[in-house]
């Protein structure tokens, strides 16, 4: 088994890395680059806890091969607060409706709403439940997380 | 979870050279698309075979054009996200965007293309139900050169389909939609997402000079056989007749009739899906009426 070289920019670094074609992208952000933020869950595509945005696009980084994500720009949820540490309209409004319990859910969560608002920036509930229904969360009950990207949406729109 | 291993990976720059891999690695190859089923079979014990052949990148796969009838003719390695998303498709071959957004999750849709959602076979593929009701072909390319079918004909089996294992599914063609052309999907889970169906129905219609009597009838049925399947009774009965609630409750009654399920099943009865299968052809042809009425009416009032 050949190793490969592969360029990937994560949250706006660039890094160059040698990787087994068996290792997925979510190996390599949690053992290569120790971003443990993104989780690993079922490495189904059916939990989300992997999810991280790959030019935009969300994904379940437990289904990418590393091989496959040369050239893409990554952001994991360790990108999402600005350099200063000032969180993101979404980490914010996460912990002011009280969305987050043991956390596991959460980075994907965050993830999935990124990339919902990005695209849509005035969803409906209807439309924010369906952008949801990859990502399982086992404590919340979903309600909150709900209503913290309803929040989320209506600060970004100022 | 078990790691992913025990392969190597092949990226070819063109469709020849991605059919001479597969043509000489043989079975010891398989082709990578989106991943959402390849790999998470790997982990759940299949056969892994020596080499992945990433197909994604193929530009013979990729992309979408209308050509001169007007007809859709969609890259293999298209995501469903960009079917979902595609102003065109969603104007013109609703059902498929329909169809296209009820498959999985938003991340997964990213990752999965239409022609793995129809190569892997299943008789409850959402992109294969609908595009049979859209009259597709597909044109499929090997070694020894490329043939065009009908859709339809594709599917031999539960997971199998009449691609051989050098060949590749390159393009999906979908014909210009006929003016006057309903259609609509509608999707049966045990949850509201995340499922494999367990009675999934695309249906499609013409309606000739704004009246309501019924040509080019397909009504597309899965997961009750081994490859999806045409309700041919009911589409018989509708062909040339005006649609009504009666003419609807005849056609449920006769699709539901037709089919023979297995007997036992892991996500439902064969009773049960027979019984969803009449509610969902019901469903489906009450929507497409409801939409004809909604149309008639708003001519009424400005005439």
């Amino acid at each position: 088994m050949n190793l490969r070289n592969i360029r990937i920019k994560v949250n706006g670094i660039d890094y160059e890395l040698m990787v087994k074609p068996t290792e997925t992208l979510l190996d390599i952000l949690r053992e290569k680059l120790n971003l443990v933020g993104t989780k690993k869950g079922c490495e189904t595509g059916e939990c989300g806890a992997c999810i991280v945005l790959i030019n935009n696009r969300s994904v379940n980084s437990c289904l990418v091969l590393a091989v496959e994500s040369d050239g893409g720009e990554i952001l994991t949820i360790e990108g999402l607060a600005g350099k200063d540490g000032t969180l993101h309209p979404i980490q914010k409004a996460f912990i002011e409706e009280g969305a987050i319990q043991c956390g596991y859910c959460t980075p994907g969560m965050i993830l999935s709403a990124k990339a919902l608002l990005d695209r849509n920036p005035d969803p409906s509930d209807i439309e924010i439940k369906e952008a949801l229904v990859g990502n399982l969360c086992r404590c919340t009950g979903y309600i909150r997380i709900v209503k913290a990207i309803r929040a989320a949406s209506c600060e970004l729109r100022g | 979870m078990r790691r992913l291993r025990g392969f190597d990976y092949i990226e070819p720059k063109n469709l020849k050279e991605a059919l001479l891999f597969l043509h000489s690695f043989g079975d010891d190859s398989a082709a990578l698309a989106g991943g959402t089923d390849l790999l998470v079979g790997f982990r759940q014990g299949n056969h892994v075979p020596k080499y992945l052949i990433n197909i994604k990148n193929i530009p013979e796969l990729k992309g979408w054009e209308l050509d001169d009838t007007g007809a859709l003719i969609i890259g293999a390695a298209t995501k469903i996200s960009e079917i979902e998303f595609n102003k065109e498709i969603k104007q013109k071959w609703n059902l498929l965007s329909k169809a296209a957004h009820l498959m999985a999750s938003p991340s997964l849709r990213n990752l999965a293309t239409v022609g793995g959602n129809l190569c892997n076979g299943s008789p409850a593929a959402d992109t294969a139900l609908a595009l049979i009701a859209l009259g597709a072909k597909v044109e499929i390319v090997g070694v020894n050169g490329k043939r065009i079918l009908l859709l339809q004909d594709f599917f031999i089996d539960a997971g199998k389909t009449c691609l051989a294992r050098d060949e590749l599914l390159t393009k999906i063609i979908i014909p210009h939609p006929s003016s006057g052309m309903e259609g609509t999907y509608l999707k049966l889970g045990i949850r509201n997402a995340m499922e494999i169906g367990i009675i999934n129905v695309a249906v499609s219609l013409t309606f000739k000079d704004g009246d309501r009597k019924c040509k080019d009838v397909k009504i597309v049925l899965g997961p009750v056989a081994p490859t999806p399947i045409r309700a041919t009774k009911a589409e018989s009965l509708l062909e040339g007749s005006l649609l009504d609630e009666k003419i609807i409750e005849e056609a449920a009654i006769l699709s539901a009739r037709d089919v023979r399920p297995r007997y036992s099943s892991i996500r439902a009865s064969a009773d049960y899906r027979k019984e969803m299968v009449f509610v969902l052809v019901k469903r489906t042809l009450k929507e497409i009426l409801d939409k004809l009425s909604r149309k008639k009416n708003i001519e009424e009032v400005y005439v």
